[in-house]
């Protein structure tokens, strides 16, 4: 026991007298374990974050296409429609027993090359992401007469808009649109809460209004006198034809595989249903690899500010020569000035590790905020899972390993050492 | 319709993953020899388990069983696919309550539908096997694993999805990997 408390007195006060050059070594050990760290955990945020984007729904139903398109375009507003679905297939669907709800979704327009999402009161509902949070709004309310608009949260940051401000949308996708919907402007009603998903960079209104704008431009662009004024258009009540897709909810969701077969055979048109989690957990299949890489760079800095240590420590070692002849001196054992050697690399990486969570969980922590408000991205703090923890605590464990070749040549020369100046080298 | 027609059946069969027959309809469905679709849909201490594959994965030919030796073959992997939990806990706790095996080319359910629809024997079949597993236990565990890669050594990937209330998600099995966590 007394000998484990003189080994580790004389690795600290060791340790202490060359704090300069250690503390460098510590520096490096500490930056790269957690850069190491950080990605690890960003990898875990950013996946979590991710396949959060939509939870509760348990289908979503679009025209005939491949899962990810519809992924794509219904969730993360990428690409287009193949083609829309009826109204009349929207009502059946909705009427089937085993849908507890179904939230409709139009698309097509866009305000300054953000979505607008046609949709109803249900969507607010409905529509959750993350651990099933439901979405909130930050100012104002949901639309509620014809010509309100609802931002995301992204939307209003970006354009600086505040509620009741007029809004004019354009016809069609892009941010260079010329053909505006300038005769019928709309209202901000609302501003959601952030989110961290794609719901931040889109614009809602009602199923309505959609079909209201586009009266008078069913050959592509606005025909004078077809098109209604905003006085017009509320005394008359609007049906859509068709949507872009549907959001759907089940009673039991253990009938969700049935109901989406049912749904790829449906009669009246060629639907496709897909399962929301089933289709990111493909797409993340397919980009995830590159974290893979990521990773495994953070482990080749790691492993170079390891090897960084040990050159350090044969380096010194020479300096080290007179310290070691005098505990010979007075009786410590080899064994001991080898184990010195080791106790000293696995302290070193300890409070580098020690270290970097400290550094790691202040960058998070003061980082977080920014992250969200300017690229959308949740990352909260949270403890460390098990998988993280065995990535830092293999730290300790290779910096012992890797000092086990300057301790074996320590070893070695301790017991053949004299009080000479002749270098051991 | 359809739609209702089905439902109804539905109804009658109470079966969450048997939505009326599907081998050979109108739609034809994606036919890869070695990959296989695995749909599972968990409740409580049930798990609702469909599996559709070609039928070259499971008996290694595709017409229907002429020789003796074919029909013997056809005979025990039916007989295996009735009677083993096609995903079961890692404490092998789940057994078959009700299971359906359905080939494309002797179909079990014919007077369930329509007697005069006729097969389109295009040269590929399908197997489709619809369980309801009783899994006590199952609220311990949230790891499923397959055995079919053991039996069926012509299988050699299996999309799986599956529905539980912990969520939806999906993975792609393969022999080396057989065992999957429910959950987001």
């Amino acid at each position: 026991m007394s000998k484990l408390r003189l080994t580790l007195s004389l690795a600290t006060a060791s340790l202490w007298y060359r704090r300069r050059v250690l503390a460098m070594v510590c520096l490096t050990l500490t930056l790269s374990v957690t850069l190491l760290l950080g990605i690890q955990y960003l990898r875990t945020e950013v996946r979590q974050s991710f396949t959060s984007t939509i939870s509760g729904t348990d289908l979503i139903v679009g025209a005939r296409s491949g899962q990810l398109n519809l992924l794509l375009y219904t969730v993360f507003h990428i690409g287009n429609a193949t083609n829309n679905i009826r109204w009349s297939s929207f009502k059946h669907i909705e009427d089937d027993p085993r849908v507890n709800w179904a939230v409709p979704i139009s698309l097509g327009d866009s305000y300054q090359g953000y979505r607008v999402v046609g949709t109803n009161g249900r969507f607010l509902e409905r529509f959750q992401h993350g651990n099933d949070q439901p979405l909130k709004l930050a100012q104002g309310q949901w639309f509620s007469q014809l010509f309100d608009i609802t931002l995301g949260a992204e939307v209003a940051r970006q354009l600086q808009h505040q509620l009741g401000d007029q809004i004019v949308l354009s016809h069609g996708g892009g941010r260079t649109s010329f053909s505006n919907h300038a005769d019928l402007p709309f209202r901000v009603s609302g501003i959601l809460q952030a989110t961290g998903t794609p719901i931040d960079q889109a614009v809602y209104i009602s199923l309505e209004a959609m079909e209201a704008m586009h009266v008078g431009w069913e050959s592509g662009v606005a025909i004078p006198g077809r098109t209604l004024s905003a006085s017009s258009a509320e005394a008359r009540s609007f049906t859509p034809d068709a949507i872009t897709a549907i959001l759907l909810g089940l009673k039991n969701p253990i009938m969700t595989f049935q109901l989406q077969r049912e749904l790829s055979q449906f009669p009246g048109e060629p639907l496709s249903a897909i399962l929301p989690g089933v289709a990111l957990s493909e797409l993340w299949r397919m980009m995830g690899q590159f974290e893979q890489v990521l990773l495994g760079i953070s482990v080749f800095v790691v492993a170079t500010s390891l090897i960084g240590l040990i050159a350090v420590l044969l380096t010194i070692q020479s300096q080290r020569h007179r310290e070691v002849a005098i505990l010979r001196a007075v009786g410590t054992p080899p064994s001991l000035i080898a184990g010195l050697y080791s106790l000293e690399c696995v302290l070193l990486a300890l409070a580098s590790c020690s270290f970097s969570l400290f550094i790691g969980a202040a960058l998070i922590a003061s980082l977080s905020p920014w992250l969200l408000t300017h690229y959308g991205i949740h990352i909260g703090l949270r403890a460390l899972n098990p998988d993280e923890w065995l990535l830092l605590s293999m730290v300790p464990v290779v910096a012992f390993a890797v000092s086990l070749a300057p301790a074996w040549h320590h070893w070695r020369k301790s017991r053949t050492l004299s009080f000479g100046n002749n270098n051991p080298n | 319709m359809k739609l209702k027609h089905s439902l109804t059946l539905t109804g009658a069969l109470t079966f969450a993953l048997y939505g009326g027959p599907t081998v050979a309809q109108q739609n034809l469905q994606a036919h890869q020899h070695g990959m296989a679709e695995l749909q599972v849909a968990v409740s409580g201490e049930q798990i609702d388990v469909l599996l559709r594959s070609p039928a070259y994965n499971l008996v290694g030919f595709e017409h229907p069983p002429r020789s003796a030796e074919q029909h013997q073959t056809v005979k025990s992997a039916v007989d295996w696919l009735k009677h083993t939990a096609l995903v079961d806990t890692p404490q092998q706790q789940c057994s078959p309550e009700q299971s359906d095996v359905l080939t494309s080319w002797n179909d079990p359910h014919a007077d369930h539908h329509d007697q005069s629809h006729d097969h389109d024997h295009s040269g590929h079949s399908d197997i489709e096997i619809t369980q309801r597993l009783h899994c006590p236990g199952l609220s311990d565990t949230n790891k499923l694993q397959t055995t079919l890669f053991q039996r069926f050594p012509g299988l050699e990937q299996l999309n799986a999805q599956w529905v539980s209330p912990k969520g939806q998600n999906g993975t792609r099995l393969t022999p080396g990997k057989h065992r999957f966590q429910l959950g987001r």
